[in-house]
């Protein structure tokens, strides 16, 4: 079961603040990096979510995405804690073929590159399908390496990044999915049930 | 009375130095002959400048205050087996009128004479043989001019951008560059390695040997192209053992690096004289109508660099400030590479028939055991020209420097195996992608902005096809 929750999950407190630390460490990234580029990477779920809750051996696809033109190639270094999520996979998309890509399953780390014989703009630059492990309560931030993330254009010129926005991953328990999947079921249920008792003991008292 | 038909007799002239003096021998257009023009150099016939110039006393050389002094104040030590390599700057304005053209004459007839006396193994044309590429009678001037070379010496030629049928634009073709120094004119020769790209002959090498060395020139078009830099590159990779001259036309300024600050065409030969900001080196810019080719910095980064051989690189073309500009540049294998810029032609009288030599000294340095000694000469003036830009002294140990000469990988050639491919790419690929790969850095840093990144790969990418 998979619940993309954005900023209003079950644990928002966590989730927003992660998120918020993501975008500001962005932010400042960027300052002092490429200002006069305004190109910018970024992970995220499938429908753009920039934060995932899932439970043990749950699997997501994330998409690597560059909002950049004249794109001809990519370089990204991804960094996890492998006690929160594993890569499973590395695929491309439309615009850029299969990478080379490692997965460094102890150090957290995966590295993926392609280039295209053309430039194209604003691409999806491959998809990640990765695999929610550990317990509940854990999280961890899908972040990029940014000195080793780099844009190129068909004349090897390297295209400045500006931003990079990464995603967090937050693993729930089981019975904390079931709850959340369907709130207000046990109080229904209840209400239900004691709407049941107290119309039998009023039939019985009659 | 200057001018006499005699083609053994030399005249001094005293006067009148550009020749404008002279007498009229005009060009016959359709059948000149090369002998009626009278070479007015100063220098007899057979008496060698350098090597032994004891006598005639005619061979002056200014020194570096100006004045003049006698030549063989300065000769170089004359011990050991020395030699020489002439490179004639832009002859163009030697064919504007026939007063001039006697200049070329003149150079010729100097290396013819002195050949043997100065163990002249090479002759190197800097490119703009002729002034207008789509005038024949020009090039009819300069054939037989320069046919005075043939069996004497191993010489070359090259298309400088006044050389193309239309000045400064490489699609108007080379038919009359082609037709009169084309691989027809040279095939006979043992020497003469070939032309290319392909069936083009627009770029050529040669093989020649002195002093104990086996050398290459390369002799490259203005501003070449990267299908002739590939093509030049094959010629380095199959000739990996032997040291390398490359002569190209375009590669120095002696003005602004940085920017065309004016166009060829404009220039009076004097940019600081003209406000122009000087600030000589490798262009960085091209010139060529539709911007096909490589300015003298790409040359460098993409042939001269990478390739341990290339030990000097001699061009013509500019002429902002004097028309002359040297430097030393270090290769990617840390060694020496001599690059000079000469050409004369905005000067008085175009200079008259100033040519360099490069005169290869064993035993003749002072830091090093060797040295080349590079001479600014005219044989009409009789005069050497000396002053920081025109008399050079390079010490080097040849047999380090000539011995050195080991191949060296193109760039992208990341697994040496003499070709860039798509195994190149890959490789670099999986460098990148944190695999267990070793490679080197160099080779790898394609586009060689000093680190190794998906740049590289694009670069790499881009140059599949090149050895």
């Amino acid at each position: 079961m998979t619940r993309l929750t954005g900023s209003a999950g079950r644990r928002p407190a966590v989730a927003v603040a992660v998120t918020v630390a993501l975008v500001v460490g962005a932010i400042v990234s960027s300052a002092g990096v490429v200002a006069a580029d305004d190109a910018s990477v970024r992970v995220t779920g499938a429908d753009g979510g920039t934060s995932l809750e899932g439970t043990d051996g749950e699997r997501f696809n994330l998409t690597v995405t560059a909002n950049a033109t004249n794109v001809s190639a990519y370089q990204a270094v991804l960094a996890y804690d492998p006690e929160v999520v594993e890569v499973v996979s590395v695929s491309g998309t439309d615009e850029f073929d299969d990478p080379v890509a490692n997965v460094d399953e102890e150090g957290g780390r995966v590295a993926f590159n392609q280039y295209r014989s053309s430039t194209v703009g604003d691409p999806a630059l491959a998809t990640l399908t990765v695999e929610v492990v550990g317990s509940g309560g854990n999280w961890t931030p899908i972040a990029f390496v940014e000195s080793e993330t780099e844009l190129s254009d068909d004349v090897a010129r390297e295209r400045g990044i500006g931003r990079f926005d990464g995603l967090t991953v937050t693993v729930v328990s089981e019975a904390d999915a079931t709850e959340a999947v369907v709130p207000g079921f046990g109080v229904t249920t209840a209400l239900a049930a004691g709407a049941t008792t107290y119309g039998y003991l009023y039939w019985r008292r009659r | 009375m200057r001018f006499n038909s005699a083609p053994s007799q030399w005249v001094r002239v005293t006067g009148d130095t550009d020749g404008s003096g002279r007498d009229g021998a005009s060009a016959d257009t359709t059948g000149i002959s090369r002998r009626s023009f009278v070479r007015i150099g100063a220098t007899a016939a057979g008496v060698p400048l350098l090597a032994s110039a004891t006598g005639g006393g005619s061979a002056t050389e200014p020194n570096t205050s100006g004045a003049v002094t006698d030549a063989s104040d300065t000769e170089p030590d004359t011990a050991g087996e020395q030699w020489t390599v002439v490179a004639l700057p832009d002859t163009q304005y030697f064919t504007v009128n026939d007063r001039w053209y006697r200049f070329a004459i003149d150079q010729v007839d100097w290396i013819v004479e002195n050949a043997d006396a100065e163990n002249i193994v090479f002759v190197t044309h800097e490119g703009d043989i002729v002034n207008e590429g789509n005038d024949p009678t020009k090039w009819v001037w300069m054939d037989a001019a320069l046919s005075e070379l043939d069996g004497v010496v191993p010489y070359s030629t090259l298309p400088g951008n006044h050389d193309y049928a239309e000045t400064g634009v490489r699609r108007s073709g080379l038919d009359a560059y082609t037709t009169y120094f084309g691989a027809s004119r040279f095939d006979g020769y043992e020497w003469f390695g070939g032309t290319g790209p392909g069936d083009e002959e627009a770029n050529s090498y040669q093989l020649f040997s002195a002093g104990g060395y086996d050398f290459l020139h390369l002799a490259l078009e203005w501003e070449p192209r990267d299908v002739t830099l590939q093509w030049a590159q094959s010629v380095l990779n199959r000739h990996p053992e032997r040291p390398t001259l490359l002569t190209t036309h375009s590669y120095l300024t002696d003005g602004n690096a940085e920017r065309d600050t004016r166009g060829d065409e404009e220039a009076d030969g004097d940019e600081e004289a003209d406000g122009g900001e000087l600030n000589p080196g490798r262009t960085r810019y091209v010139q060529e109508a539709d911007g096909d080719g490589n300015g003298g910095e790409a040359v460098w980064r993409k042939l001269v660099e990478p390739n341990a051989q290339v030990f000097a690189v001699l061009c013509g073309h500019f002429h902002e400030n004097d028309g002359e500009y040297h430097q030393t540049s270090e290769n990617r294998d840390g060694l020496t590479v001599y690059e000079l810029l000469a050409n004369y032609q905005a000067r008085e009288a175009t200079g008259f028939d100033r040519l360099r030599l490069l005169t290869f000294v064993p035993d003749g340095g002072e830091d090093a055991p060797d040295r080349i000694e590079v001479h600014t000469y005219s044989p009409h003036l009789a005069e050497y020209e000396v002053n920081a830009d025109s008399h050079i002294s390079f010490d080097l140990d040849f047999e380090d420097r000539f011995s050195a000469s080991l191949p060296s990988r193109s760039p992208g050639d990341v697994d040496g195996d003499g070709d860039v491919d798509d195994d190149d790419v890959e490789l670099v690929q999986r460098y990148l992608a944190d695999r267990d790969v070793e490679l080197d850095r160099d080779v790898a840093d394609a586009n060689r902005d000093g680190e190794v990144d998906i740049t590289d790969v694009v670069e790499i990418a881009n140059e599949r096809g090149s050895r």
